[in-house]
């Protein structure tokens, strides 16, 4: 058994939770906000449902495989030797890109609002170091952390909303569906896509939960938080700087907590409010690069996946500087990203309606 | 060092390799007649004196037990005087020989005579191996030997002079009992044994040390703590091999479970209501002879934030002070390397008028913000450390030089900016406000780290820094326990007693994880709720 | 220059705190071998980018597959 630990179904929904919002919460508004325009909410909550459905279904995977980590999944339905390759594509060509993606966003971010002339080198060095020190103490330790870091995230986002609640405009939301449905449900695609479809990667935490059967309710529950946190962030974002605001600016979140005004006294606290995206990008990228490694070491057959840990960290920080050449190569690449994203997070959907079709009892 | 390392491992294999092979090799029960005190005074005399090296404590009492011999020995200080000339008196009689004169006509063994004499009053052990009479001189009795007799009688006269019970003197409260543990284990055990008045109080002793020989007893409430605990402390206390237990650090630093951390996993105390407060919760106490400070395992981190005038008080101002205490060690945590992030990085936090006028202080000072702070901070734990090991007297003194010449005089020669010192003293203030000395400690060591990373990287610094901190204190376990229980893992039904404290009526239950069998401490009825 | 003695000092930690794991290791010939693929191929990585070049970056090998197949679309 490559994992000791076992966290509880309690522990399995804050996790999901969070990761949910992960780096989603900075970004996801003007995402949501190119196309839906005012109708963000609903392209959310369409979002969500269709969110919830994928969840469900990596759910029933790892139900119909009796609760096993993604690559024995995958060694199950393709043989030992092309199931160790599909797992290893899966994890370096899926997860690791992911995974540079999260670390890149929390530099990009530091470097364009916080701190313009630290490198983003140290920036990323400092964080992958906390990262891998998180992962490096397993399983249990970096969910209970987790865990505590919740309180946080709760009370922090209480403040935001009661202290922008003075300047929100109900006007902003109006007209509803001005355009027609097209544009809502295109952006809710984006929003499948990010952060529903990397959700996947708790294939590979489920079998560590100590119920695994009650992890459905848990996962469905933990994915609906996260979502329904989303989405309340991003129709604030539209209710009080506005849509074209939203969609214009690359971090809307950021900009809306540098809204915040109390009698001139309580303002300027953005910097505390990152804190929350802070913690939700911590916690992706530790779940993220733990199944990385625990990936990496099962299809390596390797004893202790916290063995790999600081080589894969390596790779992350090497790829991670070099994974955008300019911003607008992101723009540009974003496209073909989900279409890439979609491959793979449908992926074991496929798989378990192959093995379903067959039904060859597992 | 390689060279080093290797040499000890070589000393410790040899040593091994002779305690696996003692030299005498022997069947348990016989003993070889050289170690069976013999029948001639002089000899049995001879060899105790070499053993102890001539000390000059010891002493050997000449006297004439009617016809025969008698030395008595002990060490001088152990023994209770009044014992000893009460047993001179005592044989010194005239009645004495009369009484007893068909003992010294007809040669009754001295020993029976002996414990028939002093049975009453005192225990009376016989003996007869040279190892026993040295071990029961040590331990402070005095050991009667007569000549042609080859037993020994050990007199049970300890007493030696102790600290009374005092008042506390680090762990103070306003309210509530102000006794303090002594230097002396059985007065500690007695104190606790006064407070919990059940036969359920089990006390398990065990001698640590192999010169030292010092006592070390285990103390719990048994159908109350977990067996599995108990079993833990008694495999990790019995594994200790070191020649001399002085103070219950000794012991701590064994028997935690991670060696690296700046953070206790053992609670310290001197006052037997905590301890007793912690037996009645599940935990252990470990009593230690010669301090004054008993152990307590396990020990959460929320442990240290509670102290024993939160029960003494009502629940809602213990709440208070509980929630007081965990925003001064934030404070005392974070302070200065929040005030060093703000200034360096983002001063666009801060409202424009205190910009302003912070940045007017800070004009004529010549260092970087973390500069300014390390001197400070720096002086400020020389000052501390000072203030403690100087005499009461100079103590004052301290206080002076520190708060008018270093704080008044440095911001006027404009070294240090006055906002600086108004961080560092709020900063070390909060620090003594926790009840535990040794959490306190923790945080004085990660300040400086936290100042560091936010010198270099501002709140950015700050948020790993806490991150790594709280991913450290989550993977910390105390005899198994989660260091961080229950906040991670999150345990509703303990939350009552944790960061802040519920109702009396409402501390239903023992906290969970520690105590699993006997659950229920309370009966509530809707009467005296 | 200045960047990769930094480099260099980093894989330097890395193997320093894995120091001890290696010991562990000495039985499992493979796991080691893994270790210092990874870590081997990542330190040239690092120390190609940290020499002042320019490293290609993954995406563009996904968008020369996918190209193709979204143009479909």
């Amino acid at each position: 058994m490559l994992e000791n630990g076992r966290i509880s179904v309690r522990q399995f929904t804050v996790l999901v939770a969070l990761y949910t919002v992960g780096t989603a919460i900075l970004i996801i508004p003007s995402v949501l906000a190119a196309k839906a325009m005012q109708d963000i909410w609903i392209a959310g909550l369409i979002g969500l449902g269709a969110g919830l459905v994928l969840v469900f279904f990596y759910w029933k995977i790892a139900e119909r495989f009796q609760y096993m980590n993604l690559v024995e999944i995958l060694e199950k339905c393709f043989g030992k030797w092309i199931g160790k390759a599909v797992a290893f594509s899966y994890f370096v060509f899926y997860l690791f890109i992911l995974s540079t993606f999260v670390l890149r966003d929390i530099g990009d971010f530091m470097l364009t609002v916080m701190m313009v002339e630290t490198p983003i080198e140290a920036i990323h060095i400092i964080f992958l170091a906390v990262v891998l020190y998180g992962v490096k103490l397993g399983l249990e330790t970096f969910t209970r952390t987790t865990e505590l870091f919740l309180p946080w995230i709760v009370i922090l986002f209480v403040v935001l909303f009661i202290t922008l609640l003075p300047q929100i405009e109900f006007t902003n939301i109006l007209p509803v569906m001005e355009n027609g449905i097209q544009p809502v449900l295109r952006s809710s695609l984006s929003f499948i896509v990010f952060p529903f479809l990397e959700l996947v990667v708790f294939l590979m935490i489920i079998p560590y939960v100590n119920e695994p059967k009650k992890t459905k309710k848990a996962f469905l529950f933990g994915t609906a938080l996260g979502g329904g946190l989303l989405i309340l962030i991003a129709t604030l974002s539209i209710l009080v700087i506005g849509v074209n605001e939203t969609a214009r600016s690359i971090y809307p979140t950021y900009d809306l907590s540098k809204t915040i005004n109390i009698r001139e006294f309580f303002q300027r606290v953005e910097a505390f409010m990152a804190l929350i995206w802070f913690i939700t990008v911590f916690v992706k990228l530790v779940v993220l690069t733990y199944a990385l490694c625990l990936g990496l070491a099962s299809v390596f057959n390797v004893q202790d996946y916290k063995l790999l840990t600081l080589p894969i960290g390596l790779m992350l920080y090497v790829v991670s500087l070099v994974i955008f050449p300019s911003s607008t190569y992101l723009i540009e690449f974003t496209p073909i990203y989900d279409f890439y994203a979609v491959i793979w997070g449908l992926m074991p959907v496929f798989i378990w309606l192959v093995s379903l079709v067959r039904g060859k009892p597992v | 060092m390689v060279f080093k390392k290797r040499a000890l491992k070589k000393l410790l294999k040899d040593k091994n390799e002779a305690d696996a092979h003692p030299q005498h090799e022997n069947p348990k029960n016989e003993v070889p007649p050289e170690d069976v005190l013999s029948t001639e005074l002089d000899q049995n005399v001879q060899y105790i004196r070499q053993t102890f090296g001539n000390s000059s404590d010891l002493s050997f009492s000449d006297f004439e037990l009617g016809h025969k011999k008698a030395v008595l020995v002990y060490l001088n200080g152990l023994v209770d005087k009044m014992i000893i000339s009460h047993f001179f008196e005592n044989i010194s009689r005239p009645e004495f020989l009369i009484e007893h004169s068909e003992f010294l006509t007809e040669k009754v063994e001295a020993s029976d005579f002996m414990k028939q004499f002093f049975a009453p009053a005192n225990k009376v052990n016989e003996i007869q191996l040279y190892k026993e009479v040295v071990t029961a001189i040590l331990a402070g009795n005095a050991v009667l030997l007569v000549d042609s007799i080859s037993h020994a009688l050990v007199i049970n006269a300890k007493g030696w002079r102790d600290r009374d019970v005092s008042e506390s003197a680090t762990e103070n409260v306003v309210r509530g009992p102000k006794e303090a543990f002594t230097e002396n284990i059985q007065t500690n055990t007695a104190l606790v044994r006064r407070k919990i008045k059940d036969p359920r109080l089990w006390l398990e002793k065990k001698e640590i040390g192999n010169i030292t020989q010092t006592s070390v007893s285990v103390m719990y409430i048994h159908s109350i703590a977990n067996d599995k605990i108990v079993k833990e402390v008694h495999e990790r206390l019995d594994k200790i091999d070191i020649d001399g237990i002085l103070e219950s650090n000794y012991i701590e630093e064994f028997i935690q479970d991670e060696v690296y951390t700046p953070f206790p996993t053992v609670f310290n105390t001197e006052r037997p209501d905590v301890v007793a407060a912690a037996l009645l919760e599940g935990r252990i106490a470990i009593f230690i002879d010669g301090t004054p400070f008993v152990l307590l395992v396990p020990a959460l981190f929320t442990h240290f934030f509670q102290a024993a005038e939160d029960y003494y008080q009502r629940w809602d101002i213990s709440t208070l002070l509980r929630l007081l205490r965990v925003t001064a060690y934030f404070i005392s945590l974070l302070g200065p390397s929040a005030y060093i992030a703000v200034i360096n990085f983002h001063q666009e936090m801060l409202p424009t008028p205190l910009l302003i006028s912070l940045a007017a202080q800070r004009e004529g000072v010549p260092f970087p913000a973390l500069i300014e702070a390390l001197i400070m901070e720096v002086t400020l734990e020389i000052l501390r450390e000072a203030g403690l090991r100087l005499p009461k007297a100079i103590g004052q003194t301290v206080s002076i030089v520190g708060a008018l010449v270093i704080g008044q005089a440095a911001v006027e020669a404009g070294i240090i900016s006055a906002a600086m010192v108004i961080v560092v003293s709020i900063t070390a203030i909060s620090n003594f406000i926790l009840p535990a000395y040794n959490m306190g400690i923790a945080v004085r060591i990660l300040r400086f780290l936290f100042m560091f990373l936010a010198g270099s990287f501002g709140l950015y610094g700050i948020a790993a820094g806490i991150f790594a901190l709280a991913l450290h204190l989550c993977s910390l376990r105390s005899f198994g326990i989660p260091y961080m229980e229950p906040l991670a893992p999150y345990i509703a039904s303990d939350m009552k007693d944790t960061l802040w404290r519920k109702p009396r009526w409402k501390l239903v239950t023992r906290p969970r994880l520690i105590n699993q069998t006997n659950i229920v401490r309370e009966n509530v009825t809707p009467k005296n709720k | 220059m200045v960047y990769t003695i930094i480099s260099l000092l980093i894989i330097g930690s890395i193997l320093l705190i894995d120091k001890r794991k290696f010991k562990k290791y000495k039985q499992s010939r493979k796991d080691i071998w893994v270790y210092f693929g990874i870590l081997g191929f990542g330190s040239c990585l690092l120390l190609y980018h940290s020499s002042g070049r320019t490293l290609p970056t993954p995406l563009i090998w996904i968008e020369a597959s996918l190209k193709p197949i979204i143009s479909i679309f």
